[in-house]
């Protein structure tokens, strides 16, 4: 039962990646982002009278709290490694909330600037500036989740391997790789900016790969768990009467 | 001494555990990025990288290479130190790497220090965009590995040869020899390079 | 510990020889430096005595960092 559950929460990670992508790529084109050092006019220019990249941006903001349901599924895996302590699975999904809300706000606030015709040029660019600054800038949630995943692997004193030990090492490597982000703000050019190599590309393949590869180990774990539940009942359906401890095998 | 044998079918012995390589391997290509990155914008402004790097200190430059390379040094002696049971020799060993790498972070603190107070920050042009922010990320690294050889020191404190965990001394020698072998590449790019 | 003393020796010299300001000295020193990268791997992460994998891996990055950094310094 909760396995399934489990795998339900685990599931939505397909459909967050898919429409997000389908968002970005196709209905906002912003890939790569419109330049920071673009006129204030130029920025207006992209908020006036585009119904596509309104809807890429509902969209966006519609799906992006199933990036919870992966955070979820990987909590329920990281607290079978913790045992009665649940600091860092918690710690995982709070941040994952977190980042949540780095999505939800500025997609909401880039439909709240496009919504009115007649806006100045100024104010447009300023809440667009805040915007990415936040969609791309607020990387501290996507750093620590992966932070705290990989501490909660390798530091494991259960005899189980849930997850691999190279993940763990894994989320370290990608939880730093996100981290230029943080520079954002304090260049309108070149590969730290919102569109530039380090702090865009890199970060948005990182993103991805980060989830999908977190998404097929938890597939793993939650199967391995439920192939380890099966093994119980059968143990309790052949020898009725046997002391059993939660989990055993066989 | 727990050790850790490779399962794989090729022979040979794998320093630490798969999960570090795959750490230190990563960072190498991200660092690898970095270089590339700084010399493909270096080739469009050639002019402005070269006087901006005559502002930089290259003896400084060179200690922290030697200071570095020192520290790798011993800490090859210790891992080997290990493995010939000196065990009392390993913590002492690790301890001047420590040093060393702390040596490092001042002279780099000092470094900085002097840029800033002449005016020259990150945002100054985009060669000290490049030196402060990659060197930087460097430093990070180093205070990183400062701390994986305090831990593997404290971890020899704690344990006495039969409860010697070797993949985690492993591990954190080879962090540490990465750290060394990415500032080999930095330093002349950034400092020397015309 | 010749491989480090030689090091040690070549990180003293390179300092003063990069001042003449030429291309063909900073090709050398790059070369030079991915040398030392590739000793610090062999023999002090001891990836010569490591499985071949990882040794091909180690000495794939060597090469196509210092192809890739030396590629674009000589397309300046």
């Amino acid at each position: 039962m909760n396995t399934r559950n489990q795998l339900i929460c685990a599931h939505s990670t397909v459909i967050f990646v898919f429409f997000t992508l389908v968002g970005l790529v196709f209905l906002t084109g912003w890939v790569p982002p419109p330049s920071p050092a673009l006129t204030a006019e130029q920025t207006a220019a992209i908020f006036t009278n585009n119904t596509q990249l309104r809807i890429g941006l509902a969209l966006i903001a519609f799906v992006s709290p199933l990036f919870m349901g992966l955070a979820m599924a990987i909590a329920a895996q990281l607290k079978r490694i913790e045992g009665s302590s649940h600091v860092l699975s918690n710690l995982q999904l709070l941040m994952a909330a977190v980042g949540v809300l780095a999505i939800q706000f500025p997609t909401l606030a880039w439909l709240g600037i496009s919504y009115r015709p007649g806006l100045s040029p100024e104010i447009i660019q300023t809440f667009n500036d805040v915007c990415w600054f936040i969609f791309l800038g607020a990387v501290s949630p996507g750093v620590f989740q992966p932070l705290a995943i990989g501490l909660c692997i390798l530091g494991s004193e259960s005899s189980e391997e849930v997850y691999p030990r190279w993940l763990g090492y894994g989320n370290l490597w990608l939880a730093f790789l996100l981290a230029p982000g943080v520079l954002i703000p304090f260049f309108m050019t070149g590969p730290f900016a919102w569109n530039g190599l380090f702090s865009f590309w890199l970060a948005l393949n990182v993103f991805f790969f980060w989830m999908i590869l977190n998404y097929i180990y938890t597939l793993k774990a939650i199967r391995a768990q439920q192939a380890s539940e099966q093994q119980v009942t059968w143990n309790r359906v052949e020898m009725p009467g046997t002391v059993e401890h939660h989990g055993a095998r066989a | 001494m727990k050790t850790q044998q490779n399962s794989s079918s090729v022979q040979g012995h794998l320093p630490g555990e798969v999960g570090v390589w795959v750490f230190i391997l990563g960072d190498m290509v991200v660092f690898s990025l970095f270089f590339v990155t700084f010399i493909y914008y270096r080739a469009q402004n050639v002019e402005l990288f070269t006087t901006s790097q005559e502002m930089l200190d290259q003896n400084r430059g060179a200690l922290n290479t030697l200071l570095l390379l020192a520290s790798s040094w011993f800490v090859v002696l210790g891992v080997r130190s290990l493995y010939q049971r000196l065990a009392d020799m390993a913590p002492k060993l690790f301890g001047v790497a420590f040093f060393c790498g702390v040596g490092f972070v001042l002279v780099k603190f000092f470094e900085f220090r002097e840029k800033i107070s002449h005016g020259i920050t990150p945002t100054t042009n985009d060669f000290f965009m490049y030196y402060f922010i990659f060197s930087g990320i460097h430093l990070l690294h180093v205070f990183i590995g400062i701390g994986v050889l305090a831990f593997m020191i404290l971890h020899l404190r704690k344990h006495g040869t039969s409860t010697l965990n070797m993949v985690l001394i492993e591990g954190g020698a080879s962090y540490w020899h990465m750290v060394d072998l990415l500032w080999i590449v930095l330093f002349p790019l950034l400092y020397l390079i015309k | 510990m010749l491989a480090t003393g030689l090091s040690w020796w070549l990180g003293t010299h390179q300092s003063g020889s990069a001042t003449t300001g030429h291309s063909s000295a900073t090709i050398i020193m790059m070369l030079v430096a991915f040398f030392k990268v590739r000793l610090v791997i062999m023999y002090f992460m001891e990836i010569r005595d490591a499985p071949l994998p990882l040794k091909l891996a180690c000495e794939g990055w060597v090469a196509v960092t210092c192809g890739a950094v030396l590629g674009f310094y000589l397309l300046s």
